[in-house]
């Protein structure tokens, strides 16, 4: 399994990652030597695995819907880079239109 | 001795006895510091001057007769991953630069009520993505026993802080080995919970499904304390377990191993790894056996041969969609110059985060990417799911079992950078661990003859730390408690 410079590129895009063209050949490398190293797992039978039944945890329990009231809407807000009142400011969303 | 070499229980005790104040006990530690991070580098943020008001404060209380709690002017650093309200809290990442969290993680909470006073935060590989705290944004710490070594990683800045006498003890956090082998390069205890046993509310997420947090100490009785106080259900963890709370440190003095079944992995008799690990190894097995322990011959085939693969999808699966909150709109570091809020999110990422935590951000969103879900993520999964099955036909047979913590050693500073894959291997003895959710302890059963810690690690069934506590204390009495690195510094 070996990966290209557009499979990686495309890989960048789905992650919000940029991926510069001085990164590209380490990364490449990379991926080839992990992905290579991955194929070890088909030497394994797995056709009788469930992997997704749960076996001893503990039911997973609700909270209780209530208003638990918390002060720490400002120090939320105060922690944006671009904080305007009340509001975030971000580059613009969409097209060039 | 110096107030700084003290334990936990014994500096609480004599806390609570009068013969030493906290503010004596914080004073020292931080003198310890002050002589030794100048070269080993273990922390990222100090918080001398509150720590003194805080350490004045208790002293107040205790003189008007006021219990300050079972670790009671106990210094501690925690891991930077660790929320701590109006403290920067970093992950060693540029990305988080100058973040300060608008609340406390769990175990920051009940450390605190518990008395502990917090001296700072530790040094870690970014986003704890390591196994040497060499990728922190804010440089490398060093083996307090050997400042060209790693201190192992990723808790590495924990681990070194106990090593070099800053503190009795410190937290981390484990999600492939970030506790247990710091600790076995820096010849200390560290313990990695079962899987639901500590609060994760807080601890800024790597791979959920595997992330615990757990104490280093230089004792087995401060481990046992410790988790007394940070072992608590937590309703803001979705994933704690509303399990009886124990009594580890009263189990400690009864624990004996005459009748114990200790299981020895027989694929791994059959790994080449260092043989100074392999006589630690040989070392404690006998000395289990002369403690009466049975020792029983198991097999963990899966586990040691397919469990790295199996980790290194998953953990960075989980990690590429943890780590996407970081996106330079509401918190930490962001990008100048974007024309529009997708570049942005480009731009700041790529700025923000090194080099590992980009790879794995990318080998994560690839196994997880429609057409190779099913050959890497589902697959993974279902190897994950045999290795737990695995471990539980082999606790039908053991109480505990015994394994080396790393193939090696501390290893030099830059021995590794450049060989990713090497770095990743090291893991192979940890992992599984993490895979199957149990608790695993590691502690140091001597030392190389070029004098480096040379450490094991015991592993318990679900729940099964009263056990491991009480292995490890019984291995205490025999090996000695964990020791300060002496080494004169400059």
């Amino acid at each position: 399994m070996k990966i290209t410079s557009e499979e990686l590129k495309k890989i960048g895009v789905l992650a919000r990652l940029e991926v510069g063209e001085d990164e590209m050949e380490p990364l490449k490398e990379h991926f080839n030597s992990i992905l290579n190293y991955f194929e070890k797992l088909s030497e394994l039978d797995l056709s009788d695995v469930d992997p997704f039944t749960l076996e001893d945890s503990q039911p997973l329990k609700l909270r209780k819907d209530e208003v638990i009231s918390w002060d720490g809407r400002e120090s939320i807000l105060n922690q944006s880079p671009s904080r305007e009142g009340d509001f975030i400011r971000v580059p613009r969303i969409g097209g060039d239109s | 001795m110096d107030l700084y070499g003290l334990s936990a229980c014994e500096m609480a005790r004599e806390i609570k006895e009068g013969r030493c104040s906290c503010v004596a006990v914080v004073k020292s530690c931080l003198d310890r510091i002050d002589m030794m991070e100048p070269e080993v580098h273990a922390m990222i943020s100090l918080w001398r001057d509150e720590a003194i008001v805080r350490a004045e404060e208790l002293d107040k209380r205790l003189a008007s007769g006021e219990d300050i709690g079972p670790l009671g002017g106990v210094p501690v650093v925690l891991k930077d991953n660790l929320c701590t309200e109006g403290h920067e809290t970093t992950c060693a990442s540029a990305i988080l630069k100058g973040w300060k969290p608008p609340y406390n993680a769990t175990v920051v909470k009940l450390l605190t009520n518990a008395g502990a006073i917090i001296l700072g935060k530790s040094n870690l590989d970014e986003f704890a993505m390591g196994g040497s705290t060499e990728s922190s944004v804010y440089g490398v710490t060093s083996n307090p026993w050997d400042l060209e070594r790693v201190p192992g990683g990723s808790s590495g800045g924990s681990a070194a802080a106990v090593a070099a006498g800053y503190v009795p003890f410190s937290i981390g956090s484990d999600t492939g080995g970030s506790i247990r082998q710091p600790a076995a390069f820096c010849g200390i205890y560290g313990l990695k919970p079962t899987y639901g046993r500590v609060s994760r509310y807080g601890l800024a997420a790597f791979a959920s499904s595997l992330d615990q947090v757990g104490p280093f100490a230089r004792t087995v009785e401060d481990l046992a304390k410790i988790m007394e106080v940070i072992g608590v259900y937590d309703p803001m963890d979705s994933t704690s377990e509303d399990v009886a709370k124990c009594d580890f440190s009263s189990a400690l003095s009864r624990a004996d191993l005459k009748g114990k079944r200790i299981g020895v992995i027989e694929e791994i008799e059959e790994y080449d790894y260092d043989p100074r690990i392999k006589k630690a190894l040989d070392d404690a097995v006998q000395a289990c056996r002369d403690e009466g322990a049975e020792i029983v011959p198991i097999s963990l085939a899966t586990a040691i041969k397919y469990g790295l693969a199996c980790y290194y999808i998953l953990a960075p699966a989980e990690a590429s969609s943890n780590l996407a909150r970081y996106d330079g709109v509401r918190y930490g570091y962001s990008a100048k110059d974007a024309n529009s809020v997708e570049d942005l999110y480009f731009k700041t990422r790529r700025e923000g985060f090194g080099d590992e935590v980009k790879r794995r951000i990318l080998t994560g969103t690839y196994v997880l990417s429609a057409g190779f879900y099913d050959a890497y993520y589902l697959k993974a999964q279902k190897v994950r799911k045999a290795i737990k099955e695995e471990f539980a036909r082999a606790f039908d047979k053991v109480d505990s079992i015994v394994l080396p913590v790393s193939p090696t050693s501390a290893f030099k500073i830059g021995e590794l950078v450049d060989d990713t894959m090497a770095m990743y291997m090291a893991d192979v003895f940890t992992i599984p661990v993490n895979m199957a959710g149990l608790p695993g302890l590691a502690m140091n059963v001597g030392f190389s003859e070029e004098g480096l810690p040379l450490g094991v690690q015991f592993i318990g069934p679900k729940w099964g730390e009263e056990e491991l506590l009480g292995t490890a204390a019984v291995m205490e009495r025999r090996f000695g408690k964990a020791k300060i690195a002496s080494r004169e510094v400059k």
